[in-house]
């Protein structure tokens, strides 16, 4: 077995429990015990791990959970499914979506921008960044103004900045886990746009060194893993130390940064405290960077292209392109580049009424975010907050309902799905979802204000704290819909 | 209304701090010392869960003499007049076996009685059969024979050897705490034993070698060390002597040859020495190597020579006197290590202090008193002695070699012959059976004391409940003894009146260097102390060696392999025996039987054997199964497993219903040390056969006869 | 380090709460032992720092300016949490070991209504070790169990196995305690806040 220069064993865990999942169907005790042996975890934390993720099944036989119970294809006449191992496949744009994942179709590329113009040849951002020098390479990041495309929008120079100031040996991890329903950028990205993203990656392997390079990538999202793959491969002396493509087995937590390290080490998926942050000690105990795929491969841009296309007199602007992943009622559904800052209504606009029924909300920024009523489709899509309420541009994943949608029956899902996501570490996510869902679900709302300040205020993670946003926007916007 | 006592664990020599929680007398709950620098907050089954024997109903409630046969009950005063008229006609021919689970003031005390009033060195305990090997190669090699380091430097370590022990049994918490410094610094372990205990799970290199085999082992580790060019030649200039005729003995084999005598692959073996002598940087601590070992090394007839060994291969690589480093017998008993430092040894006063020169002078000066000076029998030399008559009469504390010596019918015959025997004890046990005299003592829940560990830490044993029954301390019997006997010989009954343990220890520590900066008053307000502690400001020392060893310099002592046991398997024979310990017993057993959770978990005598030995025998999983040797059998359940290797059988030696261990070992030993090969003989294993032949079963009489 | 602690100047070094506790004042903390790394899972012990609604156990003091643990948001949300608590519990009695009765004692005290939520609970009952039993009615999946043996032994033996509102204290991935790697240290017993895990037959 291989081991990764310089890591503990136990890195090996989740590649070989995705690995033996594959080939059986499912895991067997005897399995994870096997595992767990071979890269010396301890039994019952090789347990708590291998069963937190959704994807992995415990028992031979059972279906996949049968379609696909998210909310664009729930709007698009879906059923809402109740079986657990119920997963969004990714396809929103051709919802209602059952079957496996796929490549991602070129034609859903409805509106490319700088990103997704035709994909690159040859490594020139890559030259010029070597050329440049890690210090001025990171200036120039820094004077672009590029922040985290995963949602939270932190400035990735000040990231890196404080990565490298430990003076420690570092890891480099691109979370491409993209398990947001209604999002599929990264898929997108990875799968018709490699070179793209393949020479950020490079770019920042130039910048940061690395002592060790991660992609953690969804299990099911064969396809992106392997188109990504084969760029690494031919991209041969670009990657000296390697790079590490990891699947996972799913989790919309993964997208918390200490979480996905947790299963990067082979841990129970679950957020660690902090501090420490990730910068001072994340992977294995190293400074850690973790980035989004599309903040990566913006870098490529910036090193082939200079600061210009990320410069805006307008600051809330400022920063570049946004991949937007539009589902849900809508004509033309897919992925459309657009400027930060782009008012809401340009998108919606662009994406265009299916059968001629009127838009009537909108959910921004998925389960974490918020409703929005057609009376706040002016506004414009910066990071951070839409609306008080909850809304967010975050990773740009816009799910779309129209008049002929059952609004209720939507947040119902989000809460659903906020429910069944928890990872169950803290009490007030993991009991006070489960709560929510019934209270919503019976209609009786009584105490449930309170209820969700409990969970928003209380919990542990970002997965608790925000799944509030749609049920109080919600209310919000429609306050008879719960009465 | 309960109560919390702080205290020490009466069980294993990792001495964890325990808080005993009382109601009504009775022990209630068991709960960790999260300040304890020797446990931290942590402990094993034993510690937590084993303790209600205190309570149990067999604890002996009043003294026993035996009239007419019987044992039967009798007043404190008929009892000890009794042990003291019969104790004084047999001076001459008397000996001694102390506890080493008692007290270190019970040990002094029974010592200076010994040495005092008997006017003999015939006093020992339980070292002998486990660690003296180890102990007199240190002594001869450093000058010293306790344990160098400390738990903390197994944490600091980058290497851990482990040899011939399974310390997830047997010190579980020293345990815990290397499974920390792997889990959490990426320590490396290598486990060298015959048999595939549980930390092999985190083990780097497991070397299952064939029994008695360590000096090959060793001298091989050496040659592939000496091969890369990894002595530590600066180490060996500077602190020892004796290195070129070591070298020669080393230089006469390969590390082939060696490889080959211990069952190993040679790459492996060279593997291992170099991962120990090279141990990897793990992070800004200076890398070392610990040297942990047990029993598996010591209990052979080539005992002493495996210990050389393994001490040469410590100074070869200089893998001691640091932060991080050092060598480790673990110590078996509770206060295994007190017990010696307090003086229960045939040649050494309190403190290792030899007869010679000017030693005998402050006890003598101090006592009132002349003290003996031809060393005393070693325990396994007095039993033996028996038979030629040189002892006569014996006072055993604590123990109950009849159940821990080899061979034990024949022991049981030798005891059996004695003209006068005192046991003194919390059980009716094998031994106590048999005795003259029996007198009630108190468990460690019931007095005052200090244990000390196996890194040399000296911990407040305190009295957590009222003594069971008349039940009394183990130095207060004894010192009631001795001033039923002081008239007689001259001597002041003051030497034997003590307001209370904390006046015993102060008396030790004024006469033993090590100790001399410790008090009570000290151990309870900073908690454990290690010595070396000369004076009352020195903080105690956690690891040895730093500048010199004792003797000087270290010293290389050169041996080479002897033939690996006395006993080896044959066609009638053709097993080979090997003994160790389990979990949830503790010892022979006499304390763990009589916890009742703990014979629920582990209520029948294991018998490891391998798969296909067992398939051979016909034998499947949890058969009950018979065990001979020349000089006994044993029964037991089958576990088969192929943690043991092919052709060899393991079974801990608990005393479970009428099997013990020992009734199958053979008693050769060591020359040096004396010690029994307990590790080692030739067994037949059989399917047991219906009824018939079960009323054979083995056993110990229950009267004299 | 200073900071202002319900009005009062104290000196901190570790977290919060180490600062709370240091300064006498109660204040729930079901998941954090004083002999065990933080770990951040039952949300109870939460105040305000500067504004902010904060885990005490896990938030460094040095981080913190000004601390209130009595505010009324501070104390509606914790009384919420224990109130989400209380409804994960079936049994909540106080046999068992040395924590057994913290989990109702904290909840009391905070003022948490037992009844708020209809109790939703597993009922699993291992009792095939003689020296504990299991009872799921009375878990709080606080975690501390298995941070005693995972951290502080490194046994591993039990753990928080599945995930979300499916997650339960199980024997690593054996049916029972006896049949697991489990070596009976009862130091998770020592550490559970509930009666979930308790020491059998007490010294009988
Ligand atoms: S490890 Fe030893 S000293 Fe510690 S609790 Fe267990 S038996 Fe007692
Ligand atoms: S068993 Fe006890 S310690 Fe473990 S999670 Fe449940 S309540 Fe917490
Ligand atoms: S008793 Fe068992 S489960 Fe509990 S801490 Fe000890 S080993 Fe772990
Ligand atoms: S004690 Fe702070 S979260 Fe549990």
């Amino acid at each position: 077995m291989s081991q990764v220069a310089g890591l503990p064993l136990r890195f090996r865990f989740l590649p070989l429990l995705h690995e033996a999942h594959t080939r059986d169907g499912w895991l067997s005790r005897e399995a994870v015990e096997t595992i767990a042996r071979q890269v010396r975890i301890p039994l019952a934390e090789a347990w708590e791990a291998a069963t937190s993720f959704p994807e992995f099944r415990f028992a031979a036989g059972g279906g996949d959970g049968g379609g696909c119970g998210g909310l664009s294809c729930v709007v698009n006449g879906a059923p809402p499914s109740e079986s657990v191992h119920a997963r969004c496949r990714f396809r929103c744009f051709e919802a209602p979506v059952s079957g496996g994942e796929d490549d991602f179709p070129e034609e859903m590329i409805r509106l490319a921008g700088r990103l997704l113009a035709p994909d690159i040849t040859g490594w020139d951002g890559l030259r010029a960044a070597s050329s440049m020098g890690s210090a001025r390479a990171l200036d120039m990041i820094d004077r672009a103004g590029i922040r985290g495309r995963g949602g939270a929008y932190f400035p990735a120079a000040r990231k890196w900045r404080a990565a490298l100031g430990q003076g420690r040996p570092l890891a480099l991890v691109i979370n491409a886990e993209e398990g947001e329903p209604g999002v599929f950028k990264d898929r997108a990205v990875l799968c018709r746009r490699p070179r793209r993203f393949v020479e950020g990656l490079a770019i920042a392997v130039s910048v940061l060194r690395p002592a060790v390079t991660v992609i953690f990538i969804n299990g099911e999202a064969a396809p992106a893993r392997r188109s990504v793959e084969t760029v690494i491969a031919g991209a041969g002396e670009v990657f000296p130390g390697g790079v590490e493509v990891v699947p996972g087995g799913g989790g919309y937590v993964l997208g918390e940064e200490t979480t996905l390290l947790n299963a990067l080490e082979g841990r129970k998926p679950a957020p660690r405290l902090r501090p420490p942050y990730p910068v001072e000690s994340g992977l294995f105990g190293m400074p850690t960077v973790v980035n989004n795929v599309e903040t990566i491969a913006n870098l490529s841009i910036l090193f082939r292209e200079g600061e210009a296309p990320f410069l805006d007199p307008d600051p809330a602007a400022a920063g570049g392109s946004k991949l937007f992943s539009v589902s849900g009622r809508v004509a033309r559904p897919g992925l459309y580049e657009m400027p930060l800052g782009t008012p809401l209504r340009v998108l919606l606009a662009a994406a265009g009424e299916k059968d001629g029924a009127a838009f009537a909300a909108v959910l921004a920024g998925g389960p974490s975010g918020g409703f929005l009523p057609a009376s706040e489709f002016h506004r414009r899509l910066v990071p951070g907050l839409l609306h008080p309420t909850g809304a967010v541009t975050g990773s740009g994943g816009m799910v779309v309902l129209d008049t002929t949608s059952d609004l209720r029956a939507a947040v119902l899902e989000t809460a659903r799905f906020n429910a069944r996501e928890s990872c169950g570490k803290c009490t007030p996510c993991r009991e006070g979802l489960p709560r929510v869902v019934e209270s919503l679900a019976e209609g009786h709302t009584e105490g449930l204000d309170d209820l969700l300040e409990v969970v928003g205020a209380a919990s542990l993670c970002g997965l608790g704290q925000m799944a509030p946003g749609p049920i109080r926007s919600a209310r919000h916007f429609w306050p008879e819909l719960f009465s | 209304m309960t109560r919390q006592v702080p205290s020490t664990c009466p069980y294993c020599g990792v001495g964890c701090g325990i808080v005993i929680s009382v109601a009504g007398e009775r022990i209630v709950w068991v709960d960790d010392q999260p300040g304890n620098l020797s446990s931290e907050g942590m402990l094993c089954v034993k510690g937590r869960f084993g303790t209600t024997f205190v309570n149990h109903r067999d604890r002996l409630a009043t003294p026993l003499i035996r009239r007419g046969g019987e044992l039967q009950p009798a007043s404190w005063d008929e009892a000890l007049d009794l042990v003291a008229m019969r104790f004084a006609e047999h001076r001459g021919r008397f000996g001694s076996f102390a506890s080493a689970k008692a007290t270190n003031e019970d040990a002094f005390i029974q010592q200076k009685f010994v040495r005092l009033v008997m006017g003999t060195n015939n006093i020992d305990h339980c070292t002998r059969l486990c660690h003296s090997p180890s102990v007199e190669a240190m002594l001869q090699q450093f000058g010293s024979g306790a344990t160098s380091n400390s738990y903390s430097d197994y944490e600091a370590s980058s290497c851990i050897m482990l040899v011939g022990c399974d310390p997830g049994s047997n010190h579980p918490v020293i345990a815990s705490r290397m499974r920390r410094a792997i889990d959490t610094r990426g320590t490396r372990l290598i486990v060298v034993n015959p048999r595939r205990i549980d930390m092999c799970d985190r083990a780097t290199i497991f070397l299952q070698s064939r029994p008695g085999t360590d000096v090959s082992l060793f001298n091989g580790m050496a040659r592939a060390i000496l091969d890369a060019g990894l002595a530590n030649t600066g180490f060996i200039a500077a602190r020892t002597e004796g290195y070129e005729a070591w070298l020669a003995a080393v230089r006469e084999v390969t590390v082939e040859q060696c490889a080959e005598v211990c069952g190993v692959a040679a790459e492996d073996l060279r593997m291992a020495a170099l991962l120990y002598a090279n141990p990897p940087q793990l992070d800004a601590r200076e890398p070392g190597s610990c040297l942990v070992w047990g029993m598996g090394v010591t209990q052979h007839t080539n005992g002493t020579d495996n210990a050389h060994a393994l001490l040469n291969l410590a100074l070869f690589t200089g893998q001691l006197g640091r932060p991080g480093s050092g060598v480790s017998p673990l110590r078996g008993q509770n206060n295994v290590q007190g017990c010696g430092d307090a003086g229960c040894i045939p040649d050494s006063l309190p403190g290792y202090q030899r007869y010679d020169e000017a030693v005998p002078a402050p006890f003598e000066e101090l006592w009132g008193g002349g003290l003996p000076r031809v060393p005393g029998l070693k325990a396994t030399d007095m039993v033996e002695q028996i038979a030629g008559g040189t002892i006569r009469a014996m006072y055993i504390v604590g123990e109950n070699p009849l159940l821990s010596e080899p061979n034990l019918h024949h022991a049981t015959e030798l005891i059996r012959s004695l003209d006068f025997l005192v046991v003194q004890d919390l059980f009716l046990h094998e031994t106590a059976q048999l005795a003259d005299v029996v007198l009630p003592a108190c468990s460690f829940a019931e007095k005052d004391g200090t244990f000390t560990n196996s890194e040399r830490r000296v911990q407040r044993v305190r009295r957590a409940i009222a003594p069971v029954g008349e039940s009394r301390p183990d130095w207060e019997i004894v010192c009631d003894i001795a001033r039923r006997m002081c008239a007689h010989s001259g001597l002041d009954t003051r030497q034997f009146s003590y307001s209370g343990p904390a006046e015993i220890f102060a008396e030790m520590a004024r006469l033993t260097p090590f100790l001399r900066g410790m008090s009570y008053e000290r151990l309870d307000r900073e908690g454990g102390l290690q010595w070396p502690c000369p004076e009352p400001g020195h903080p105690g020392t956690s690891y040895l060696y730093g500048e010199s060893f004792p003797r000087g310099l270290g010293k290389f002592v050169p041996v080479r392999q002897a033939a690996a046991a006395e006993e080896l398997p044959d066609t009638e024979y053709p097993l080979i025996l090997n003994t160790g310990r389990m979990l949830y017993h503790w010892h022979g057993g006499t304390i763990t039987r009589r916890v009742e959770a703990l014979m629920e978990r582990a209520g029948a005598l294991p018998v490891a054997i391998h798969p296909d030995d067992a398939a051979a025998a016909g034998i499947v999983e949890n058969d009950t199964v018979v065990l001979f040797s020349r000089r006994g059998r044993v029964s037991g359940a089958a576990v088969l497993t192929d943690s043991v290797r092919a052709g060899s059988v393991f079974i801990p030696f608990v005393r479970l219903g009428e099997s013990a261990a020992n009734f199958l070992t053979n008693s050769a030993y060591d020359a040096q040390s004396r010690i029994p090969e307990y590790k080692v003989c030739a067994v037949r294993i059989e399917k047991k056969r219906e009824r018939k032949d079960a009323a054979g079963a083995p056993g110990i009489g229950r009267e004299r006869a | 380090m200073s900071l202002i602690l319900n009005g009062d100047e104290v000196e901190a070094g570790g977290s919060v709460l180490d600062a709370v506790l240091a300064a006498g004042i109660e204040l729930p903390h079901l998941c954090k032992d004083d002999n065990l790394p933080a770990i951040g899972a039952c949300r109870t012990c939460l105040v305000e720092a500067d504004g902010r609604i904060v885990a005490a156990c896990s938030f460094p003091a040095s981080m913190a300016k000004r601390v209130d643990t009595e505010t009324k948001t501070a104390r509606r949300i914790r009384r919420g949490v224990l109130e989400l608590t209380l409804a994960m519990q079936a049994e909540r009695g106080d046999e068992g070991g040395p924590l057994a009765g913290e989990t109702a004692s904290t909840a009391s005290r905070e003022g948490a209504a037992v009844d708020r939520f209809a109790v939703r609970t597993g009922r699993a009952v291992d009792a095939t070790s003689p020296f504990f039993s299991f009872h799921e009615a009375a878990c709080i999946l606080c975690g501390r169990c298995v941070v005693a043996c995972q951290d502080l032994q490194h046994i591993s033996a039990i753990g928080l196995a599945g995930r979300g509102r499916d997650t339960r204290v199980t024997p690593g991935a054996a049916d029972t305690f006896r049949e697991s790697i489990c070596t009976s240290c009862g130091s998770c017993v020592a550490a559970c806040p509930t009666s979930a895990l308790r020491p059998r037959g007490g010294a009988e």
